[in-house]
């Protein structure tokens, strides 16, 4: 089982990677429409943006990986079972 | 590790894809539709999705969309009954980037998927070369032959990573249809080479990113258990590198106070019992 770290590394990545690519698609529109230096600084920072993203997938599945080969090699072990509670009068 | 897996598969099959592949874009540029660019799309898809059955598409639509060829008919026209009424089509100053008609957008989709068909092929004929050839070839200089393979190894479930390099070829595409997209007649050489730059660099650059998202995403959940440790160490250290440095400065503070303040209470002796 991953931690619900791992999980919001995830989401957190492939939003930050989706975001980053929409905000370079904006960028590409503004400088094919005139607007050469916002579209520039745009795209840089969505290339930022994209880095970060990646960074953040690749941390979670690493981290899922790691965690999936530890839960073979050490399984949790079972729950013991709770003992019967006796009757009072017994 | 498992080598040759994808080698097995269609060492036949990529030489008369490339062949068909030619055809089919000498039969579109005499063709009066694009139907003949579906063929290539369905082989495209097979490009990216391990299909089995992909080739038997191929070969089934291709009589298909000869037919339709002939009918004049063309999925621009299916486009335009979907969509609605095509969008007018702005000049060059007002052009956006989803102002693009539907015949566009069919268009960009089906040279891409030519583009993407034309490069997994390739990419197929590169693990080939890869299953088979040896890089260091000839005696090793030392001890005899080396105990491990010396061949370029294929870890399981990593056969896919080698589409990124998809991404140039689409950005060229990207590249040319936009230039015919969004320049008129009356362009000039300021506006040529501006969009020609943008959709040189930013398409080809968004079209990379986007594909490379993807395969580095099927590349890393193929990762070994120790290089999953790896990367999950190297990203600990570089998130708490800041902090750690902090608690290691902190640490050397104190035990330098420490020794500071007991240098000087010895000092403090030392003098008390040389005054006694």
């Amino acid at each position: 089982m991953i931690g619900l770290s791992g999980w919001i590394r995830e989401i957190l990545g492939w939003l930050l990677t989706l975001a980053s690519l929409y905000a370079f698609f904006v960028a590409l529109g503004l400088i094919v429409n005139r607007q050469v230096i916002g579209g520039g600084a745009l795209g840089i920072l969505s290339l930022f943006m994209y880095r970060s993203g990646v960074g953040f997938l690749k941390m979670a599945v690493a981290a899922r990986i790691c965690q999936q080969a530890q839960d073979r090699v050490y399984p949790a072990p079972a729950r013991p079972v709770a003992p019967r509670q006796r009757r009072a009068g017994a | 590790m498992s080598q040759a897996k994808p080698a097995q598969a269609r060492p036949v099959f990529v030489p008369a894809l490339g062949w068909a592949l030619a055809l089919l874009v000498l039969l579109q540029f005499t063709g009066r539709t694009t139907w003949m660019l579906v063929p290539p799309a369905v082989l495209a898809l097979a490009g990216f999705l391990p299909l089995p059955v992909a080739p038997g598409f191929f070969f089934a639509c291709l009589p298909v969309c000869l037919l339709l060829e002939t009918t004049g008919v063309g999925p621009e026209e299916w486009f335009d009954a979907l969509l609605g009424a095509p969008v007018r089509r702005g000049r060059l100053g007002e052009a956006s980037l989803i102002d693009l008609q539907s015949d566009e957008l069919a268009s960009i989709l089906l040279w891409l998927a030519i583009g993407t068909c034309w490069i997994s092929g390739f990419r197929e004929i590169a693990h080939l070369a890869m299953a088979k050839s040896d890089p260091f070839p000839g005696p090793s200089g030392r001890t005899g032959p080396s105990p491990l393979p010396r061949s370029m190894p294929l870890a399981e479930g990593r056969e896919w990573s080698a589409i990124g390099v998809l991404g140039l070829g689409a950005g060229i595409l990207v590249v040319i249809i936009f230039e015919a997209a969004f320049l008129g007649e009356q362009a000039g050489y300021s506006a040529l080479l501006r969009v020609r730059l943008a959709s040189l660099g930013g398409g080809f650059l968004l079209v990379f990113l986007a594909v490379r998202t993807v395969t580095s995403y099927l590349h890393w959940n193929a990762m070994p258990v120790l290089e999953a440790g790896l990367v999950a160490q190297e990203a600990a250290w570089r998130e708490g590198a800041v902090e750690m440095g902090a608690i290691h400065r902190w640490l050397t503070w104190m035990r330098v106070g420490t020794r500071r303040g007991a240098e000087r209470r010895w000092r403090i002796l030392s003098r008390r019992r040389a005054g006694a």
